[in-house]
């Protein structure tokens, strides 16, 4: 068993979709690294967090958010991504005691999934199984694999 | 790495239909905030960048935000539709209550409280009316917002939950 213990590991590609491969002995890929992430305040007013961090507590790979309505929000990447095939994950809190809990709506995969961005709408509904509705939400992580 | 300070600038655009957008500048994306712009903003939208503490904090009626003259303004008949919405939400389990009310009235052959029902019922069916005949003098977000937000009948609905 060997380590590798470094700082830096560089690809030879200077293309941000130029990522490293990581690989078996026998050559077969076997992972990936996360190639977009945020964590921000989707209420963008109330949080201490909002003011101090523009909103966005921390992020990689992502340029802004844009606020579209109540829980409705577009993550923008820096670097666009080799294609739309990606894989998200997406996480939230609804802020208020009591919900049963967010879900996600995309309203329509062609326009909302892109190379460059990801679109989102927040809601929660109040009783299980009840009808949800759009809400803010003030801890939205997001996550992009590909 | 180069460094920019515009966490606290939000850039207003239109979105396209009859609303607006508010983007908000990632503080770590080594991008400088025209970039973004010009990245992350569609092409021929009216723009306009703003301090963060020029927006309304108030997003009660968020959805019924337009793009004004370097401000955010509010649609008041768009805000109108979406406090309805709100006392919808909070008068549909009084009138299935009323519902379970009426029917225990009918089974004990109560028609005295089966006309206090009805009574209720219409009442809470026409509370939203209030909404159409309100008067809202402000013209700004947070003036709007606080007008409308008033314009509750505790005695119908019970507390005001805004």
């Amino acid at each position: 068993m060997s380590n590798l213990k470094v700082t830096n590991i560089q690809s030879k590609g200077t293309g941000f979709n130029d990522v490293v491969s990581f690989q078996n002995a026998s050559g077969t890929q076997n992972g990936t690294l996360c190639r977009a992430w945020v964590n921000f305040d989707g209420t963008f007013g109330t949080s201490p967090f909002t003011i101090a961090n523009g909103g966005i507590r921390d992020a990689f790979n992502v340029s802004s958010i844009t606020d579209n309505g109540t829980g409705d929000y577009t993550v923008t990447f820096s670097n666009a991504l080799a294609d739309a095939n990606y894989s998200f994950s997406v996480m939230s809190a609804t802020g208020t005691a009591g919900y049963v809990g967010n879900h996600w709506i995309l309203n329509d995969v062609g326009s909302n999934i892109t190379t460059s961005s990801l679109s989102l709408i927040a809601g929660y509904s109040q009783t299980s199984g009840g009808t949800g509705s759009a809400a803010d939400s003030p801890a939205v992580s997001v996550a992009i694999f590909r | 790495m180069a460094t920019y300070n515009y966490e606290n600038k939000r850039v207003i655009f239109d979105n396209g239909e009859g609303g607006v957008s508010i983007l908000v500048p990632s503080p770590n994306c080594e991008l400088s905030l025209e970039q973004i712009i010009d990245k992350d903003i569609p092409a021929g939208r009216s723009k306009d960048t703003l301090e963060a503490s020029e927006l309304p904090t108030d997003r009660t009626y968020r959805n019924a935000w337009t793009k004004g003259d370097r401000q955010v303004g509010i649609n008041v008949e768009k805000a109108k539709a979406l406090h309805k919405d709100k006392i919808r939400a909070v008068r549909d389990p009084l009138l299935a209550a009323e519902d379970v009310a009426y029917m225990r009235a009918d089974e004990a052959g109560n028609n005295s409280e089966k006309q206090a029902v009805r009574v209720r019922k219409q009442a809470l069916r026409d509370v939203t009316n209030i909404v159409d005949t309100a008067t809202i003098t402000a013209t700004d977000v947070n003036g709007v917002t606080a007008e409308l937000k008033a314009v509750w009948d505790a005695d119908i609905l019970g507390d005001n939950p805004l």
